[in-house]
């Protein structure tokens, strides 16, 4: 081997400056797999070989440097070999001996991270979202929730670069140096040749395993008893650990899953499995993601193992399963059995608005406040913050709902509209009669100039019941217009007056009408939650 | 009876088997047949040929053709349709149109029985590879697909092995454009399909979409419609007829992993591309998820960047072909749409697809969790865990844990019980530094895998790190431990015991638990460097054990095994130069500090310790040189980050770029002034909430940690000022670091000593009481009130502060030689010779800042 490596280095020498002859040696060069192998050999045993391996570095330098594609390829897959090469002699102090190794590492990451034409070299990419078409889907058919969901990562970029070049290596930039290494290794790394993927994996186990393979305990070491004070040198474990960050790790097992798909599936997950090792001894969380995940899709998943077939793939037939579904799948309940409608825009609007004038009293819970006349709302400002607080229970009552309905399948919550649909007819008279109310006290508010404003009865002010009898009301489809002849008959003394006042008044209060019954068909798809507090009232009522 | 007037029925009920046909509903066909042969005798051979398509489906349809040993009894089964079928094929077969269509019928069931060659002989009858593209009725479009489906894998299947390289390459290419051909013409059929029966049921569903099946649930109000993905009502036979069948399914898949195997990688990626462009169909969905996983994985595991080609560009044609000037008729149609978002790199491509798949994969969940559903829930469970491992694979490089938490959080709704999506849920908050909320989901997944040490210690180091929950972590540390199986791999769980007691001894300020927990830390620590005899980490926690314990020599035996074990470990160096100045060597450590500082040119605390030995050393204006470039660190390290918050964090944060892990921990962990202890920090944070409600603060942008750093490298600054005789500087400083925040007890201790070196007694007094009164453990700011009272002559005051400080803080010399100078003034001489004995005592090794002050570390 180190003869082959030998006449390869005296070789390269020969041709330099004569472009004739270096043609060739390219040409030769390209052509030859054994090099590679050979110099892969002599860096394992580059304690035997150690001026060699410093000849070698200073001719892949060369070759870096060189205009041939070739050759300035030819070195970056030796990336991982010399990292680990580089960590090793740092971890054990002796720095020196790789200064070789350094400088070859610094001088493809500078060339690494910069154009041809002396800039810094950045990798960008937009970040994807599903609410814009692709050529691979349109919006339609897919969940709304999906869609919604990254919309706040629209036209969002994401960069690598721009690095800074560097000149020296010191432990505070090492890692980060060789991460961006490794990143240049993972994009060239289906140029290289198969059999350099064998040697990641190798040196890749070397680098997390170093520092644990051996179990040696106590006795190996040195022993406490040696007189710290007088500074005695230490006898440094053979090969220490080698400190390695999370993200160059991550790049790593990149790399690894590159092999592990392309031929060398055994070691790979082997080599997996020791950094995955090493990754929960030190606790790094993004990469226990990672290789957790890899590990996950290595078993009982349809991803497929690296032997299932080319790259792991392989027919992955639906019916099986689909026949199965096919027989129960009518009271079996899928994520896709839930569908969000979109609530109207202006719900949530509506929701901050209300509650900006809301009091904190009126936060009480439904039923209090349910309770024909225990409690009468001082003011009209008042009433209409009771309004509101409604709303609220009613949010979170979806949610509840939801819930519920995730464990009682949907036939429960047809029952429940069931339940709902037979509204009592004392109780929809009130409705209709506070409904009013509340819109008067809307409407005095509007106009304040307004004459002979007779003030609402207080006895017939009951906001929180008003809006649970909305509610009662809202699961059936709402109609305005019965209702509005309906309220007008009922309560025809307190309503008729105000809009005869004046006319301009009756304008208004039309407006206000029309708003207000907006709400409460808003309010309507709001409504199971509050069936129970409409029942209570409904009792209070009756009683 | 419909014999009167069959003349004219015959059409009609030629119309009806056709529509039968595409539909698939065989039975019918073949009672339908019996009235076509009744009807008219001439049409035997087109009845022959209907009744064998009929036999041959049905059986197909009820008999998956799947494994070798099914062949036998397929041969048995389909006997009679292969009798049928051979019956159509004579002459009037030719005559009628239909030899062809029976061939490839004939092909199928030779292929349905296991009789490759006989089934590839059939095909060449048809003379398949000549067939002219024509527009083609819906059943024809199947057979034809199926046909091409077959053949590639008849030729797939061969046994006989070409004789030749160039033969096989010649019989590669054949498969090749067969599986492409099934599967353009599969994808056509699915779509024509598509369009025929969403017409004629148009009652049944609308714009293709499965989901919004169920009418009845929807007239309601409310806004969740619970519906079952499959109507009700003819849900078996519909069902039936939207999925392609197993041949068609095949062959679609096929086609890209037999162009990889045959080493064509990029006409692969591009197959792929082609039919996830197609237009989807009701009956493709799950084919969709499939091949946006497979292209998503080949990208992943074959491609790297210098050989991605983007999608659709490569060919310069590519766009016009799409227009449709040269409408091929054999090609499914594809998504047009103005502004398609195309991905013009790897990294758009594979995110993009396994967004698409996420989508898909999720809705296809089953939530339902009664046993009959099992095997299906497990399915779906198996597709959408796959992709979400892909999406981790792909995103956390790039730092997008944030998207991939918001993943995981809505698989929650499906993933009671799955101890993987949990732990990964656990493991992106915690790398999202959502820390409370990680804490939550760990504990969900330290039940859920009753055996793995892992979630505790991801658990027990949150508690440490982020949530200043010692007694908690400590908790989760022990359980960690008791998982634990000794002898496997080493692990730090006696580690984290250790670091917990420790923790616990140094917050604690009563003496005898201090005690307690100092002796079971040290036992701890002392355990956890036997078990695992290579960690830095644990030596460097004995050996600052034992300088808590004042037990030096060891301390120093120690860290230099902790540094044998790791050079270049800031924590570790650190130390080391606290623990030299402690054994009266301040030269050594200013020189280990600067060799440190080479390699760590930005390390902070590193930096202010340099600072701190300068002043020691009496060498104040070089000490302001440090300290002013320890504002330029400052600013370097953090200023781009709070003014670009933003952008910064997706940099600092992505796995290749610029800080990594090791470093931005050290961001966070940068106090320097580590005797700020958990109750402490609540304190000032309540302080912060506090001031931040007076009018005239405002908040400064941001994370608070830098803004804190930036207070005591001002505060630091100010004292450097104090020692050059420049008090006016000093209180410039003061004001600076006020600016950030006015109600810290170290800015009202550090005007104190202003006020001191001014002689103005009074002020200071206000100060130091400010400052207690923010802080009461600061035992420094204790130890200077009590003096304070002493020069204004209030000895007993000073007596009782000093002797607070002193409880808290029992191996400062300063605290006891000036709690001896107020007994002296009291008149008891013998309690002030004892507190000036220890103050000597203690002198020699008194570090020139607390050993507490380094941060918690766990690297």
């Amino acid at each position: 081997m180190a003869e082959l490596v030998r006449d390869w280095l005296a070789d390269y020498q020969r041709t330099r400056g004569q472009p004739a002859e270096s043609e060739a040696f390219v040409v030769e060069h390209e052509t030859d797999p054994e090099i590679a192998e050979a110099i892969f050999t002599i860096f394992n045993e580059r304690q035997r070989n150690e001026d060699l391996v410093h000849d070698i570095c200073q001719q892949l330098l060369c070759f870096y440097r060189s205009p041939e594609v070739t050759l300035h390829k030819f070195p970056l897959q030796f990336i991982p070999v010399l990292i680990y090469t580089y960590l090793h002699a740092v971890s054990a102090g002796d720095k020196k001996a790789s200064r070789g190794v350094e400088t070859l590492l610094i001088c493809i990451y500078n060339g690494e991270v910069s154009t041809d034409d002396g800039g810094q070299k950045v990798v960008v990419f937009r970040m994807p979202i599903l609410a814009q078409t692709s050529v691979y889907h349109e919006m339609k058919n897919l969940p709304l929730t999906d869609l919604r969901r990254w919309e706040e990562n629209c036209n969002r970029e994401l960069k690598w670069g721009p690095h800074q070049r560097v000149e020296t290596v010191n432990a505070q930039n090492r890692m980060r140096i060789l991460t961006t290494l490794l990143f240049c290794y993972n994009q060239h790394v289906s140029q290289t040749q198969k059999s350099s993927l064998l040697h990641l994996c190798r040196v890749t186990s070397q680098l997390v395993n170093q520092g644990f393979t051996t179990k040696s305990g106590h006795g190996h070491r040195m022993s406490y008893g040696s007189d710290p004070a007088t500074g005695a040198t230490f006898p440094k474990p053979s090969s220490p650990r080698i400190p390695l960050s999370s993200s160059f790790l991550i790049e790593l097992v990149h790399a690894i899953y590159f092999a592990m798909f392309n031929g060398y599936g055994t070691i790979a997950i082997q080599t997996l499995d020791d950094i995955h090792n090493r990754a929960t001894y030190e606790m790094y969380t993004e990469l226990i993601l990672v290789t957790s995940a890899v590990r996950n899709s290595l078993h009982a998943n349809p991803s497929g193992q690296p032997n299932d077939g080319p790259m792991g793939l392989s027919v992955a037939l639906t019916p099986a399963t689909n026949t199965v579904t096919t027989s129960v799948s009518k009271s079996m309940i899928t994520n896709a059995s839930f569908r969000t409608k979109k609530l109207p825009d202006d719900i949530p609007i509506q929701v901050q608005d209300l509650t900006m004038q809301q009091n904190p009293q009126q936060l009480a819970s439904v039923i209090e406040e349910a309770e024909p006349g225990a409690k009468e709302s001082p003011s009209t400002k008042e009433s209409s913050g009771t309004r509101t607080s409604i709303m609220r229970p009613s949010m979170e009552g979806i949610k509840a709902q939801a819930h519920k309905a995730l464990i009682a399948g949907f036939k429960k919550s047809k029952d429940k509209e069931k339940d709902k649909e037979p509204p009592k007819p004392p109780q929809r008279k009130f409705d209709k009669h506070t409904q009013r109310n509340s819109l008067l006290q809307l409407q005095s508010e509007l106009n304040s100039n307004s004459n002979a404003e007779q003030p609402p009865p207080p006895s017939d002010m009951l906001p929180m019941q008003t809006l649970s009898l909305i509610n009662e009301n809202g699961s059936n489809s709402f109609s305005i217009d019965s209702d509005l002849n309906d309220g007008l008959g009922v309560v025809a003394g307190s309503v008729a007056l105000p809009s005869i006042n004046s006319n301009t008044n009756s304008v208004t209060s039309s407006e206000v009408l029309t708003k207000s019954f907006d709400s409460s068909i808003e309010l309507a798809p709001l409504g199971h939650s509050n069936s129970n507090g409409g029942k209570l009232a409904e009792h209070g009522l009756v009683e | 009876m419909a014999n009167r007037n069959m003349r004219s029925n015959t059409t009609k009920v030629e119309a009806l088997i056709e529509s039968c046909r595409s539909e698939g509903k065989w039975q019918r066909v073949i009672d339908l047949t019996d009235e076509l042969k009744t009807g008219s005798p001439q049409n035997e051979c087109l009845a022959n040929f209907l009744v064998g398509e009929a036999r041959l489906e049905s059986y197909l349809e009820e008999n998956a053709l799947v494994a070798e040993s099914n062949f036998g009894r397929a041969k048995a089964g389909l006997s009679e349709a292969r009798r049928y079928l051979n019956l159509a094929l004579g002459e009037c077969g030719q005559k009628a149109g239909i030899a062809l269509d029976a061939y490839l019928l004939l092909a199928k069931l030779c292929f349905a029985c296991g009789e490759y060659e006989p089934s590839l002989d059939n095909f060449i009858k048809a003379e398949l590879n000549t067939l002219a593209e024509k527009e083609l009725t819906l059943r024809s479009l199947k057979i034809l697909a199926e046909s091409y489906a077959i053949k590639g894998l008849c030729l797939e299947h061969q046994t006989s092995k070409p004789s030749s390289k160039f033969k096989k390459a010649e019989k590669d290419t054949e498969m090749i454009s067969c599986f492409e051909r099934a599967s353009d013409l599969g994808l056509l059929y699915l779509q024509e399909y598509d369009i025929v029966s969403g017409s004629s049921s148009s009652n049944n569903s609308t714009a293709g979409s499965t989901l919004n099946v169920n009418a009845s649930v929807q007239q309601s109000n409310s806004s969740f419609a619970i519906s079952s993905t499959i109507p009700a009502s003819g849900a078996a036979t519909h069902e039936v007829n939207r999925r392609m069948g197993a041949i068609l399914e095949t062959a679609l898949q096929r086609a890209p992993i037999v162009l990889i195997k045959t080493g064509k990688l990029q006409e692969a990626v591009e197959r792929y591309r082609i039919m996830l462009n197609a237009i989807e169909t009701r009956a493709t969905q799950s084919l969709r998820l499939t091949l946006t996983r497979q292209l998503a994985e080949v990208l992943l595991r074959g491609v790297s960047g210098t050989i991605y080609a983007p999608p659709f560009t490569s060919k310069s044609g590519g766009s016009t072909l799409r227009g449709g000037a040269s409408k091929k008729l054999w090609k499914p149609r594809k998504y047009q749409a103005r502004q398609q978002f195309s991905p013009r790199n790897q990294q758009e491509e594979v995110i993009l697809l396994l967004l698409i798949a996420e989508a898909l994969a999720v809705r296809d969940t089953v939530l339902s969790q009664s046993p009959e559903f099992k095997q299906a829930r497990q399915h779906a469970m198996g597709n959408v865990t796959a992709v979400y491992d892909l999406l981790t694979l792909a995103t956390v490089r790039w730092g997008l844990v944030q998207l991939l938490n918001e993943s995981f959080e809505k698989a929650l709704k499906f993933s009671f019980g799955e101890q993987h999506v949990w732990r990964q849920y656990g493991l992106s908050l915690m790398a999202a530094e959502k820390h409370s909320h990680a804490l939550r989901v760990l504990q969900e997944s330290i039940k859920l895998t009753p055996s793995d040490p892992l979630p505790c210690l991801l658990a027990s180091r949150l508690c440490y790190e982020s949530l200043e929950t010692v007694k908690q972590g400590l908790d989760y540390a022990q359980q960690a431990l008791k998982r634990e199986i000794k002898g496997l791999r080493p692990s730090r769980s006696q580690l984290f015991v250790g670091i917990g007691q420790q923790q616990l001894a140094i917050q604690s300020n009563l003496r005898s638990d201090r005690d307690a927990c100092h002796k079971l830390a040290l036992e701890a620590l002392e355990r956890a460097v036997q078990n695992d005899g290579h960690d830095h980490l644990a030596e460097y926690y004995l050996s600052l054990q034992y300088a808590l314990l004042n037990q030096l020599p060891e301390a120093l035996a120690h860290i230099r095994f902790a540094l044998a074990l790791r050079m270049e470990h800031a924590p570790c160096l650190h130390l080391f130069a606290l623990l030299l100045t402690a054994s009266r060597r301040p030269r050594e450590a200013l020189g280990v500090v600067e060799d440190a500082l080479h390699e760590f040119p930005d390390n902070l605390q590193l930096l202010h310790v340099k600072a701190h030995l300068q002043l020691h050393l009496e060498d104040a204006e070089t000490a302001l040189a440090t300290v002013q470039h320890m504002l330029a660190v400052w600013r370097e390290v953090y200023e781009a980050q709070l003014t670009g918050e933003e952008e910064k964090h997706s940099d600092t944060k992505s796995g290749v770029h610029l800080v990594h892990s090791s470093q931005m921990s050290d961001k966070d962990s940068n106090s320097v002034y580590a005797a700020s202890l958990a109750a402490v920090s609540r304190v000032e944070h309540a302080l912060s909430e506090a001031a931040s409600s007076l009018s005239s603060f405002t908040q400064r942008p941001g994370p608070r940690r830098p803004w804190m750093l930036q207070i005591e490298i001002w505060l630091l600054l100010a004292d450097v000022y104090l020692r050059i005789e420049q008090p006016n500087e000093a209180l410039n400083c003061i004001h600076e670091a006020s600016q950030i925040y006015p109600l810290s007890h170290q800015i009202m201790y550090m005007r104190g000593q202003v006020h001191v070196y001014l002689e103005q007694w009074r002020d200071a007094k206000q100060c130091y009481l400010n400052a207690v009164a923010a802080n009461p453990n600061h035992s420094e700011a204790l130890r200077a009130l009590g003096e304070t009272h002493l020069i204004l002559g209030e000895p007993r005051l000073a007596e009782k502060m000093l002797k607070d400080a002193a409880k808290l803080d029992p191996n400062c010399p300063r605290i006891w030689f000036a709690l001896g100078k107020v007994m002296e003034s009291l008149g008891d001489f013998y309690a002030a010779a004892d507190c000036f004995a220890t103050s000597l005592q203690l002198e020699p090794s008194c570090p020139v800042l607390p050993f507490t002050s380094i941060p918690l570390v766990f690297e």
